[in-house]
């Protein structure tokens, strides 16, 4: 990994320290593995949204247009939060501890934190060492990364180039801009040449890191830190979430966007603490610049949301309706903006789900329902790919019905069917033969709502009592 | 009631150590393919990981490929070695090639299409002189013109440089020169 790589993830990095001190009002209430995580998705999106906003006013992805918007949100962070924004990064918050902290408590506590540093050290080094290779990202990701290096979206002839349709013109562009930053940053002709087969895999590490410090960082907000170990190694142990990782497949930044946005989202339900609505709106507006399932997650997040607010003690609360509405719908959506309207322009010469989702659709490929949930057994009981996360979230599922059924934790739940449901539905009204289809995508739309699903067997693990009580006593930070 | 606590505990402790089992397989299989790829060229490191029988990445995601091929003996199908061979001819050639190549591909395999055009961008890869929608396999072969010897020239004239061909089963490029063109041979 050369040092002008890492100053592109060190850039990537700083752009999302300064987007979360202004998101955050009172950063010293988050830990600093939550701080460095959600720095990473914070950068990737507001990279991208610079980049594309760039593009779209004729210039190319370079160093010096990541030091501009670097200057720009490093004097909006002094502006807006002065003195608070040293101290905040400073300090770090309690979280809940164990009543019981033995000797073996912190041997265990140790094993896992080297079992999941290992993990990540070892696919990371694997990604290091292996060029850009798999089918999809060569021919989708990468050829969008190398055409946003070349040429700015405004003058490019690309998007709507029939004989490049096979690499789905109208995907959203933040893994590719990504992507050409790293280009970018590297040398102004790396893209070009062959190197850039290397070169680009410096975001694998990266993303295995935030992912880890991410998930880490929601967990242990509400579980002591064993506990929060074990769930973090659990999705750390995932071979579906290190391969695709290692090949920087976009559903890799879109799942944890969406871990961000549920997982907070569920915290602002909870607590009210508008912090946590904020941050949850920003990764809303990371999902619609990642994919295009990103579109539907969002919509998913807003639902759910709102039948959550509906059933709370609180529902009457206007001032909640319309932070909610502010945050999770207009904000995300005005983010996101300048791509939609740009993809407005962009023809469907590919699948176009869009187009497919109505009543009428659904009823007539209803009769191939069977076939997907007969189908979708050899993906959830996948080994290789998942282990045994999904029996085991059936499991827990099963055991705390009670607990995932009442509000706010049905968030979570109301979430997680809503996605399985939608993306049954997308498969369902696809024109492509079902199996083939599966084959393809199943495991990849199940990775992207992994981690959620994860997070939501915590929950109902922490509240059901499956747990050890003396294992949550303690208070939950905000 | 605490009978079924006590069992559902169990039950997750399992999952649990499953799920550890699990994480260290992945170190060993994650160690030896590091191990593998150490010191090797560029071309041979994207060979090996497209090779399905010695990269367990190769088939991530892919349950029942995976399935039907643990059953037939062989973690590798047919022609997926040659994605990983068409991966490295790409890799190598593309230093063959003038930064402002303009490449007419003749081979209707999507392979050798999308790869190269990624590969060898921002050199123009195109299958046809006349823009058609390729998609897919089935879209790709409608759109593929032939490119004969007889219509070199033409394609020269079309601003073409290069043109891409099957020769005896393997790839060659042969430079749209005068005399290329005249002789109707590279």
């Amino acid at each position: 990994m050369s040092w002008r790589a890492g100053l592109a993830l060190a850039i990537i990095e700083a752009l999302g320290a300064l987007t979360l001190s202004l998101v955050h009002s009172d950063l010293r209430r988050v830990g600093l593995a939550s701080k460095l995580g959600l720095s990473f998705g914070l950068g990737l999106i507001a990279l991208a949204v610079g980049l594309f906003c760039a593009s779209w006013c004729g210039l190319r992805p370079s160093l010096g247009l990541g030091l501009l918007e670097l200057s720009i949100l490093a004097g909006a962070a002094l502006i807006v939060r002065g003195r608070r924004l040293a101290s905040g990064w400073m300090e770090k918050p309690a979280g809940p501890e164990a009543a019981m902290g033995d000797r073996a408590h912190r041997w265990m506590e140790w094993a896992l934190v080297l079992a999941i540093a290992a993990t990540v050290i070892l696919a990371g080094f694997v990604g290091l060492r292996e060029p850009l290779v798999e089918w999809d990202v060569l021919a989708i990701w990468a050829h969008k990364a190398k055409v946003l290096s070349h040429e700015p979206v405004r003058s490019s002839g690309y998007f709507r180039d029939a004989s490049k349709a096979y690499s789905h013109l109208d995907y959203p562009l933040l893994w590719p801009l990504a992507m050409a930053w790293v280009w970018a940053v590297e040398g102004p002709e790396v893209y070009r040449g062959p190197s850039a087969l290397d070169g680009i895999k410096v975001l694998t590490p990266a993303l295995l890191a935030a992912f880890a410090a991410c998930f880490y960082g929601e967990m242990r907000r509400r579980h002591p830190r064993l506990p929060a170990l074990v769930f973090t190694a659990v999705l750390l142990s995932l071979p579906m979430l290190l391969s695709q990782s290692v090949r920087l497949l976009a559903d890799v930044p879109l799942s944890l966007f969406a871990l961000i946005a549920f997982a907070r989202c569920s915290a602002w339900l909870e607590s009210g603490v508008e912090d946590d609505l904020r941050l949850a709106g920003c990764f809303t507006a990371g999902l619609l610049w990642t994919k295009n399932e990103g579109m539907g997650l969002a919509l998913v997040l807003a639902l759910a949301a709102a039948a959550t607010l509906g059933l709370a003690a609180w529902r009457r609360d206007g001032q909640r309706w319309r932070a909610a509405a502010l945050w999770l719908v207009a904000l995300p959506w005005a983010a996101a903006t300048s791509w939609l309207f740009f993809r407005l322009d962009i023809p469907k010469l590919h699948e176009d789900y869009g187009s497919r989702f109505s009543a009428s659709a659904l009823l007539e490929n209803l009769t191939r329902l069977p076939q997907v949930l007969l189908l979708s057994l050899d993906y959830f009981g996948d080994w290789e790919d998942w282990l045994v996360l999904w029996p085991s979230l059936a499991v827990v599922l099963a055991a705390t019905v009670r607990t995932w059924t009442r509000p706010p934790i049905c968030f979570l739940a109301l979430s997680f069917f809503l996605t399985l449901g939608m993306y049954a539905v997308a498969i369902l009204v696809s024109p492509w033969e079902i199996g083939e289809l599966m084959e393809m995508t199943a495991n990849r739309l199940l990775l992207q709502l992994a981690p959620a699903s994860i997070f939501l067997a915590a929950e109902c693990v922490r509240r059901g009592g499956v747990w050890p009580r003396n294992e949550v006593a303690g208070s939950q930070r905000v | 009631m605490l009978h079924s606590r006590i069992s559902i505990r169990l039950l997750l402790l399992l999952c649990l150590l499953a799920m550890g089992a699990g994480m260290a397989r992945g170190w060993i299989q994650y160690g030896s393919l590091l191990a593998e790829l150490k010191g090797k060229p560029l071309a041979e490191r994207g060979r090996l990981a497209l090779d399905g029988r010695a990269c367990f990445l190769a088939t991530a995601g892919r349950a029942v490929l995976r399935r039907e091929r643990a059953g037939s003996g062989s973690l590798a199908g047919p022609g997926e070695s040659d994605t990983g061979n068409v991966w490295a001819w790409a890799v190598e050639t593309e230093g063959a090639l003038i930064p402002d190549a303009r490449i007419f591909l003749n081979i209707p395999d999507t392979r050798f299409y999308y790869l190269t055009a990624t590969l060898w961008f921002p050199r123009r890869v195109e299958v046809s002189v006349r823009p058609g929608l390729i998609r897919d396999q089935a879209t790709l072969e409608a759109v593929i013109e032939a490119a004969d010897p007889a219509r070199w020239r033409e394609l020269r004239e079309r601003g073409f440089t290069h043109l891409v061909g099957l020769e005896g089963g393997s790839p060659r490029v042969v430079a749209l020169t005068e005399s290329s063109v005249s002789e109707g041979r590279p």
